[in-house]
């Protein structure tokens, strides 16, 4: 009998398996004590290709920050930075939405090289200098003015980014949640 | 076994349509897509079609004896029919009589007979008659099936096609009242787990995308219609719950 013939008994052991298995990955969800909130998340794609790119930043972080104030929305480790002073990921890279036109200019000011597209993550796996990893759109998400005058991206997207990037990660959204400023809306 | 063609599973259901069987069966499963979309991928070798198990442990003789006269060869200790050019079809076990897993059918034909489908196809407006002749689950009947399916290997096969039958179907009320009906039949723990299901599979094809690159294809549209699917459903369960 080949593989794809499966005797209907056969079926039924492979079936009461499948419940088996299910059963206990339903408890590892149910562990964590977030589980049901998080169910809620609709997961946001930072990275989606032909939207996103990096750049290698030419000049210091701050600065690079400072001069994009009121052309990007920040969002994932650098939007953690500067919301709680605390990141989750190691690469110091800058993260963020910004519009095709202020890409360009950013170029054009000596901000950044110009952009590239191998090796697109937020989690590199090698040392790399640190890069603009910006998702180019026209309409910005919903997004909060802190009083340094930064843009980041609304806690809900933030959730949503953390998501569509790094996977359902309830010990990070957790230690997010706890440093979140409670004077920023949520 | 060969991959049917669409029409290949259209025709055969129309053919079955017109048999004495034609009441029984029901199309269903990932061949189900094949009667709902013309899109959609049914990613399938096999026709899975329904048929009331209890029916056949009464009337497993006849059958036998009309599945070959259609031109099926069954394969013993199977619920599978073979056609001689390859098409393989696949018989499911629902039950009208107790909502249960179980086997079910006949000695000769034992079918496995699935608790979630007695209970959806004993709804109201889960079956639907095709434009092309032959019965088939109604889109949220199929959609709820597969979201609630429990399959390792192909769990998120499953999730990925209920995301893009829910968003394929979105703006339809009848579909959302539908679904957000048949979903209530279960446990909300087993609603939860299918949400986290679609969560997950909706995740790893971001994931997929990610790790593309620059997509030529339709892939990063096909995730975006995925992410709209789980917004539509989230919605739907989140009204469920209010």
């Amino acid at each position: 009998m080949s593989e794809a013939l499966l005797t209907t008994a056969e079926r039924w052991r492979r079936h009461q398996r499948d419940l088996e298995a299910y059963r206990r990955r339903s408890l590892v969800r149910r562990s964590h004590s977030r589980f049901r909130s998080d169910l809620m998340i609709v997961p946001h794609v930072f990275l989606l290709p032909g939207k996103a790119g990096m750049a290698r930043l030419q000049q210091p972080e701050g600065a690079v920050r400072t001069a994009l104030r009121e052309r990007a929305v920040w969002t994932l480790d650098t939007a953690a930075r500067l919301v709680s002073g605390r990141g989750f990921l190691t690469s110091p890279d800058l993260t963020g939405y910004l519009a095709a036109a202020d890409l360009e200019w950013a170029v054009a000011q000596g901000l950044i090289a110009p952009p590239e597209q191998a090796g697109l993550s937020v989690e590199p796996l090698y040392r790399r200098p640190p890069m603009l990893i910006a998702h180019l759109t026209q309409t910005p998400p919903p997004h909060i003015e802190l009083s340094s005058g930064d843009r980041v991206v609304s806690w809900e997207f933030l959730l949503r980014d953390v998501m569509g990037t790094l996977g359902w990660r309830p010990d990070l959204l957790t230690r997010l949640e706890a440093t979140y400023p409670a004077g920023l809306p949520r | 076994m060969i991959r049917p063609e669409r029409s290949d599973v259209l025709s055969l259901m129309s053919r079955l349509r017109s048999s004495p069987l034609g009441e029984r069966l029901i199309l269903a499963g990932s061949s189900g897509l094949y009667g709902l979309s013309e899109t959609l991928p049914a990613l399938t070798e096999d026709v899975d079609v329904l048929i009331d198990a209890d029916w056949v442990a009464a009337e497993e003789a006849r059958l036998l004896q009309e599945m070959a006269r259609l031109g099926f060869e069954h394969q013993p200790g199977t619920c599978t029919f073979l056609l001689s050019e390859g098409l393989s079809l696949d018989l499911v076990g629902y039950s009208r009589r107790d909502a249960v897993d179980r086997i079910g059918g006949g000695e000769t034909v034992p079918i496995m007979v699935f608790s979630d489908l007695s209970k959806i196809l004993s709804a109201p407006g889960s079956i639907i008659e095709l434009p092309t002749q032959g019965r088939a689950m109604s889109s949220a009947a199929l959609t709820a099936a597969k979201l609630l399916t429990v399959r390792l290997e192909k769990g998120s096969k499953d999730k990925l096609q209920a995301l893009l039958l829910i968003e394929e179907n979105a703006g339809d009320d009848d579909f959302s009242r539908d679904l957000r009906r048949l979903l209530a039949l279960f446990d909300p723990d087993r609603v939860e787990d299918a949400l986290a299901d679609a969560q997950a599979a909706c995740l790893a094809v971001s994931g997929d995308v990610m790790r593309a690159g620059s997509p030529p294809t339709g892939y990063a549209e096909m995730a975006q219609a995925i992410d709209r699917g789980l917004t539509i459903l989230k919605h739907l369960t989140r009204t469920e719950k209010s």
